[in-house]
């Protein structure tokens, strides 16, 4: 039952989209060079050898609250029109 | 019916029963930010742990930052660098424009050597700096210095000098020319006005008196040679003067062989009378009747007593004048004293 947006998204194709749309702003609003910096302070901590899995772990929840309100509001907004487009396209 | 469409249809279905609630909405919504954001995280962290895992982080990122002591002296190289470049490109240019304004010089002067120089000059003088007194100090050095050490460059210039004399000259010689062209006119007008350049050439005619018979001879070929009576000088126009009489002329010649006589005994002042009457006959008579006119114009009483006097007096004067010769007719300015 909730899986069923995601696969309409996708199916429709806007998923894509909204996805590049995410990562331009993220990079625009210089999130992308703060999560780096994060890593490469986790690395110098946890040596060279850290694996990837661990290294996602660690920055993903202070990566979360970096991203920028105006950016993560555009976004929810984005997501739920596309949502109730697609909605009033079955409906119709 | 395909079972693909099947699936799209239980797919709508079931969509827009989710939909229905509004609720369910916004998580859907929130989920499907999550998973977006968690890719896009993914992603970016996929990058750096590759980058570092290959080592090529050192290089894209640079030098770590407990090396940064290292980068002053890196920044401190680079700057004396970009300095030092900076200087030698400026020292490179000047040489090149002291090389270029050298080779446009010499350009000039060598190429341009005659009319164009002066031409090129004056936009040398504002382009270069290479002013007309610059030019002529360098003349000059280089003039003083071919005289010691005898350069071409001299030679050159002494050939340009002795070019230039010699067009002078010509020059020269075309106005003297062209004086005697205007004498000719100007005697033809019967006045003589440019005696000094008459006296200049020893052959001109002016210098009759002084001339030895072998170039009066000559010269009388090539020109009239009547003794023009109002200017007591040789007409110079060719022998068909239309002014003179082919008589006058024969006259004249006639004159000067018996006249041959006469120079041989210049020195002595008794002349024989009878080959100069037959020579210089017409001319003394003319003179004669002018000076006749002339003192009868003249009011004085000596003028009137001499004109009064008898015909012995003037035979006398004829006479004397007969006797003189030439020389009484240089002197006709004073016929009273003649008189005596």
């Amino acid at each position: 039952m909730k899986t069923a947006p995601h696969q309409k998204l996708v199916m429709v194709g806007d998923r894509d989209g909204l996805k590049e749309l995410l990562r331009r702003r993220l990079i625009e609003c210089g999130w992308r060079d703060q999560v780096k910096l994060i890593c490469k302070e986790l690395i110098k901590e946890h040596g060279v050898d850290i694996t990837y899995d661990k290294l996602l772990s660690m920055v993903t929840t202070k990566a979360r609250t970096l991203v920028p309100d105006s950016v993560k509001k555009e976004l929810l907004q984005k997501i739920k029109n596309q949502l109730i487009a697609q909605e009033e396209k079955l409906k119709m | 019916m395909s079972v693909t469409e099947e699936k799209i249809q239980e797919l709508n279905r079931r969509f827009l029963e989710f939909m229905s609630k509004s609720e369910n909405v916004e998580t859907a919504t929130k989920e499907i930010y999550d998973d977006l954001l968690d890719e896009v995280l993914m992603g970016f962290v996929f990058d750096v742990h590759r980058t570092t895992k290959t080592g090529s982080s050192d290089v894209e990122e640079g030098i770590p930052d407990d090396e940064s002591y290292a980068i002053v002296g890196y920044v401190y190289l680079l700057r004396k660098c970009v300095t030092n470049i900076l200087q030698d490109w400026m020292c490179l240019v000047t040489m090149l424009l002291k090389n270029f304004k050298i080779a446009i010089a010499q350009i000039v002067t060598e190429e341009f050597q005659g009319v164009s120089a002066f031409r090129f000059a004056t936009h040398l003088e504002k382009c270069m700096g290479m002013g007309r007194n610059s030019s002529r100090v360098a003349s000059r050095r280089i003039a003083n210095n071919s005289k010691d050490l005898g350069n071409f460059s001299d030679n050159d210039n002494d050939v340009d000098w002795s070019l230039n004399n010699g067009r002078r000259k010509r020059r020269k010689d075309r106005n003297g020319m062209k004086r005697t062209k205007q004498q000719k006119n100007n005697q033809r007008n019967g006045e003589t006005v440019n005696e000094h350049i008459h006296s200049s050439n020893e052959n001109s005619p002016s210098n009759y008196e002084n001339m030895s018979l072998e170039d009066k001879r000559i010269l009388l070929t090539q020109i009239c040679g009547v003794i023009s009576e109002h200017t007591k000088k040789l007409c110079t126009r060719s022998m068909r003067c239309p002014q003179h009489t082919e008589d006058q002329r024969k006259e004249m010649r006639a004159n000067l062989e018996s006249g041959n006589n006469i120079q041989s005994s210049q020195d002595n002042l008794h002349v024989d009378v009878d080959t100069y009457e037959e020579g210089d006959g017409q001319n003394l008579r003319e003179a004669l009747a002018r000076w006749d006119r002339e003192g009868s114009s003249h009011s004085s009483p000596a003028d009137s007593k001499s004109t009064t006097s008898t015909s012995s007096i003037s035979r006398k004067r004829e006479t004397k004048s007969k006797g003189k010769g030439k020389g009484s007719k240089r002197d006709r300015g004073s016929p009273i004293s003649q008189g005596d």
